[in-house]
């Protein structure tokens, strides 16, 4: 067998690897995307809280920021919120009485929708300074326009059907 | 030196105006709407360059079908389920932002994927009808789509957020707040100029797409979708894979349509689950042949200049309806019967032209009158 055709038969082969490593490699880049579209996207609702808490006091005034957003001003046993993306955030709390800003990164679950950043503990050095919140509430009460008008062209009639009709 | 044969100047201008009826009829009505409708130009422009951000993507979502000979792909409109479904399971996971618009093209994707390939296999059992038979496809995808989302998400399909299911625990609700995302991609990247608000991201977006459609056309894969365009039994005889070239242009503008209307979601900032997609078809289809594109001819060009004048049309007539008849409803009227006439237009002027065509073909193979029968334009996907 001479040399060229050792090559030739080799040229599908070498296709086909090719073919098989672009797809691995598209196959990488969705996996990865997608991986990195969950864990960085994922959005928690912080409720920063400037409340009294386990022996500790709140404070007078302070403003508090997270990451690169716009600071908040709480006045003694206020509470307010920040949307954040992520599970790591840097936390900043200005106590506004002339010492440096407190300053202290918070790592929140996956899963955790909404949690209580108290405000007095995270100063302190309590670990953790946060908590899950459940706000209890359901799902909003259905309303009128909550279900399409017309299926397939047709109007919808979810009521049930009339019982005792023959 | 042989001289090139030219049109007398009457003839000219006849040709150009038939062969721009649709952008002449359209620029009249605009022309005659804009002073009507006593908006200032900052406002107007304002609201355009906000439009270009949110429909261009998907206008550009139809070239390849058009190029590879297929018509306008009214099945387009699977990629646009595809992209809902996608925005559902982004805001059902609590997925924000940037990452929310990624994770649904993630999501929206092989449903795009498969639901092309789906079309592009009916498609090429219907040929020659595709246009009506992508139409009809939509509707019967739609019924699909509303069995999926209304009685298996949340009963078959995990959907965990409770804010977005019906209270009965199963099916999403008919409207559904994209918050988490809402301009997410217009806002990452804006530039202030004077008074206006450019959604650079969004353009840069649209930009490679252009990019992408220009370099795909040089490839082996576009120089084939544009022979196939020009003639299907030619392409076959030369070994091109017709069929499957076919199915290719349809996936990659379902895909397309997928990612388009995601950023056209994104900058509404809610979904209308059950009838958002519905008229995605239609606008886009009308604001490319509003550029002067045909069924069987389509640019880059054409695609900026419909956008531009189609939402031109849709900013100034409804308030210039308020103004002459004293409701804006009327002006919504107005624009709606529009557009379906443009496309009506568009596609009894590709039939005109096609038979002006093959009775000058008949008549030159006869040789009565050579000479004397000037073909009308010759359409080809292949610009």
């Amino acid at each position: 067998m001479s040399g060229k055709e050792v090559a030739g038969a080799k040229a599908p082969r070498r296709i086909a690897l090719r073919r098989v490593v672009a797809l691995a490699l598209v196959a990488a880049v969705y996996l990865g995307a997608g991986a990195w579209a969950l864990i960085s996207g994922k959005s928690h609702t912080i409720l920063v809280d400037n409340k009294p808490v386990g022996g500790l006091e709140a404070f007078r005034l302070l403003e508090v920021s997270i990451g690169r957003q716009e600071p908040l001003e709480l006045g003694r046993g206020e509470r307010d919120k920040f949307a954040v993306q992520g599970q790591r955030h840097r936390v900043k709390i200005d106590l506004m009485n002339g010492t440096d800003p407190v300053e202290a990164t918070i790592a929140l679950p996956y899963d955790a929708k909404m949690v209580l950043l108290s405000l007095p503990k995270l100063v302190a050095g309590v670990e953790p300074a946060w908590e899950p919140f459940e706000t209890g509430q359901d799902a909003p009460a259905p309303v009128a326009d909550e279900l399409p008008e017309e299926l397939f062209g047709a109007a919808i009639d979810l009521a049930p059907p009339e019982a005792g009709a023959d | 030196m042989k001289t090139p044969f030219k049109l007398p100047s009457a003839a000219r201008v006849r040709r150009f105006a038939a062969d721009n009826v649709v952008v002449l009829i359209f620029l009249s009505v605009t022309a005659i709407a804009v002073p009507s409708s006593n908006l200032s130009a900052s406002y107007i422009i304002q609201d355009l360059l906000t439009r270009y951000g949110r429909n261009a993507f998907l206008v550009f979502s139809l070239l390849l079908p058009i190029m590879a000979g297929m018509g306008i792909n009214f099945g387009m409109v699977l990629g646009a389920m595809a992209g809902e479904i996608g925005l559902i399971f982004a805001v059902d996971q609590g997925i924000a932002g940037v990452q929310g618009l990624l994770y649904a093209v993630l999501v929206g994707a092989p449903i795009a994927v498969l639901l092309g390939w789906i079309a592009g296999q009916v498609l090429n059992r219907a040929r020659g009808r595709e246009m009506v038979t992508g139409y009809i496809l939509g509707f019967f995808m739609d019924g699909v789509y509303q069995f999926v989302v209304l009685y298996l998400m949340g009963a078959i399909i995990p959907i965990t957020s409770k804010a977005i299911t019906l209270s009965r625990g199963y099916g999403i609700r008919n409207t559904l707040g994209l918050d988490s995302v809402r301009q997410s991609l217009d806002k990452l990247l804006k530039l202030e100029l004077g008074p206006f608000d450019l959604p650079m991201a969004t353009y840069l977006v649209i930009a490679l797409l252009a990019l992408f459609i220009v370099w795909f056309r040089r490839t082996k894969l576009g120089q084939d979708m544009r022979a196939i365009g020009q003639d299907q039994t030619v392409s076959h005889s030369a070994g091109i894979p017709v069929e499957r070239t076919r199915i290719l242009a349809i996936v990659i503008s379902t895909l397309l349509a997928m990612v388009g209307q995601i950023i056209f979601l994104q900058n509404m900032g809610n979904m209308a689950t059950y009838n958002a997609h519905r008229q995605t078809g239609f606008f886009a289809a009308a604001a490319i042949l509003v550029g002067g594109a045909s069924v069987a001819k389509a640019t880059i060009p054409n695609v900026l200049v419909g956008v531009g004048l189609l939402h031109l049309m849709y900013i100034v007539v409804p308030p210039a309806g308020a103004r002459l008849f004293g409701s804006a409803q009327i002006g919504e009227y107005f624009r709606d019967a529009m557009s379906y006439a443009v496309i009506a237009l568009a596609l009894a002027l590709h039939a005109w032209r096609k038979r002006a065509n093959a009775e000058s073909a008949r008549a030159g193979l006869r040789g009565a009158a050579s000479g004397a029968v000037q073909p009308a334009k010759t359409e080809g996907g292949a610009e």
